[in-house]
């Protein structure tokens, strides 16, 4: 489940589960941005007091089924996008990070 | 296991040249840079010039300036503070990423894409892509100025768009080809037609008299290695930034395909597999807050052109 951190507690890693926005109402970061130290301290100079974060697994947890049907489907047209270069060991590579990507819930834009 | 090399780019015979040069010389029907890009570019070279002087020129435009004040502000350049006048951004932003973003503004809606085979929206969410991987790469690599490459990454395709529109019958045939031999867009070509896309990109790119840099980055992103060695770093991350747009679905080249990266490409940025899930997570954030380039692919204007 997502909670609310204050910028100086975020751990690693850990995923946006709501837009941040600025006082005029722009997207300072978007939800799903996964949390680096940068973002953090951007956080910290907006002086931004909490953010709804979630973990990686949660946020690939919370996938509703529709979601999950659109998963399988963007992986199994992953799948036949490399079809024809997996036997390359660096494809192979970017095949297996690129899906893992994918299933911890970084779907493409629509 | 043999690795298959990466289809080169193919390099135009006298005849595939001829059929360029014929393409590229439709100046008059071709999409022309704006007065107000390419005075920015003129004054990029000029030492006396202020950014009062670049504020006159855009301003001159203003659904433009609208636009790059649009993209200045948005969260892709994540500035603290509201930048309100086209002076302040290029105190802050310099003359060249202004360039930049001004060329950004205007692509959208430099072609005609409404009907594009496979889709106005996923050919520039291709391209979009593909410029925040070359940002996010570059970066990474240390280029010295990644803005230059995220232009080249939203530009490398753009070639496609010239054959389109000034070549349609060998545009159908490559799209033909892909299709029943289930291959890459630029295999196509190959096997198909006697030029290639970002040969065509790169020629146009030189008509608009950009600068040699971005002009490699387009014209070799399918084969880095053949790059002059000053313009080989640029060519090599609107390749790898090309082919991750692909592993990650986002858009469509026009093929549904992935081509094999250039070893040279990784060698040259000092990548490598372990880098890979890095350069991802890095890419999606980016590419999130890049919604407001994702946003002037939907406001593009069914049969404009640039004057």
């Amino acid at each position: 489940m997502p909670v609310d951190k204050k910028p100086a507690e975020i751990p690693d890693g850990a995923v946006l589960a709501a837009d941040v926005l600025d006082s005029k109402g722009d997207v300072l970061l978007a939800k799903g941005t996964k949390l680096t130290r940068a973002h953090v301290q951007l956080l910290e100079r907006r002086a931004v007091a909490t953010v709804s974060v979630a973990t990686p697994e949660d946020a690939a947890g919370t996938a509703t089924e529709a979601g999950r049907e659109q998963l399988a489907g963007l992986l199994q047209q992953q799948e036949k996008v490399f079809s024809k270069v997996r036997s390359v060991p660096r494809m192979e590579a970017l095949y297996q990070a690129a899906r893992s990507h994918l299933a911890k819930g970084n779907l493409p834009p629509s | 296991m043999t690795n298959p090399a990466p289809a080169p780019s193919p390099a135009p015979s006298p005849s595939a040249a001829d059929a360029l040069a014929k393409i590229v010389g439709k100046v008059e029907a071709l999409p022309t840079l704006p007065t107000v890009v390419a005075r920015i570019s003129q004054l990029i070279d000029d030492p006396g010039a202020s950014a009062g002087d670049i504020n006159d020129i855009i301003s001159r435009d203003l659904a433009l300036s609208a636009k790059i004040l649009r993209l200045v502000n948005s969260a892709f350049y994540g500035f603290p503070r509201r930048i309100s006048s086209m002076t302040h951004a290029v105190v802050i932003l310099g003359f060249t990423t202004v360039r930049n973003i001004a060329l950004s503004a205007y692509v959208f809606d430099a072609f005609d894409t409404s009907k594009l085979p496979f889709g106005h929206r996923n050919f520039w969410m291709h391209s979009v892509g593909t410029a925040v991987g070359a940002d996010v790469l570059a970066m990474r690599a240390g280029l010295p100025s990644n803005d230059d490459a995220f232009v080249s990454g939203l530009l490398h395709d753009i070639g496609k768009l010239v054959m389109y529109q000034h070549a349609q019958a060998e545009f159908a045939k490559v799209l033909t080809r892909a299709s029943r031999d289930d291959s890459t867009f630029l295999e196509a070509e190959g096997a198909a037609i006697s030029f290639g896309h970002a040969e065509a990109g790169a020629l146009l790119l030189e008509n608009w008299k950009l600068p040699e840099r971005l002009v490699a980055g387009l014209r070799f992103h399918h084969d880095p290695a053949a790059a002059p060695d000053e313009h080989r770093p640029i060519a090599a991350v609107v390749h790898l930034a090309d082919i991750v747009t692909r592993a990650l679905l986002v858009g469509s080249g026009g093929d549904g395909k992935i081509p094999v990266t250039s070893e040279a490409a990784w060698q040259v940025l000092g990548l490598s597999d372990a880098d890979i899930p890095g350069i991802l997570d890095e890419y999606t954030a980016e590419l999130r807050k890049a919604g407001t380039f994702l946003e002037l692919i939907g406001e593009h204007r069914a049969g404009a052109g640039a004057g």
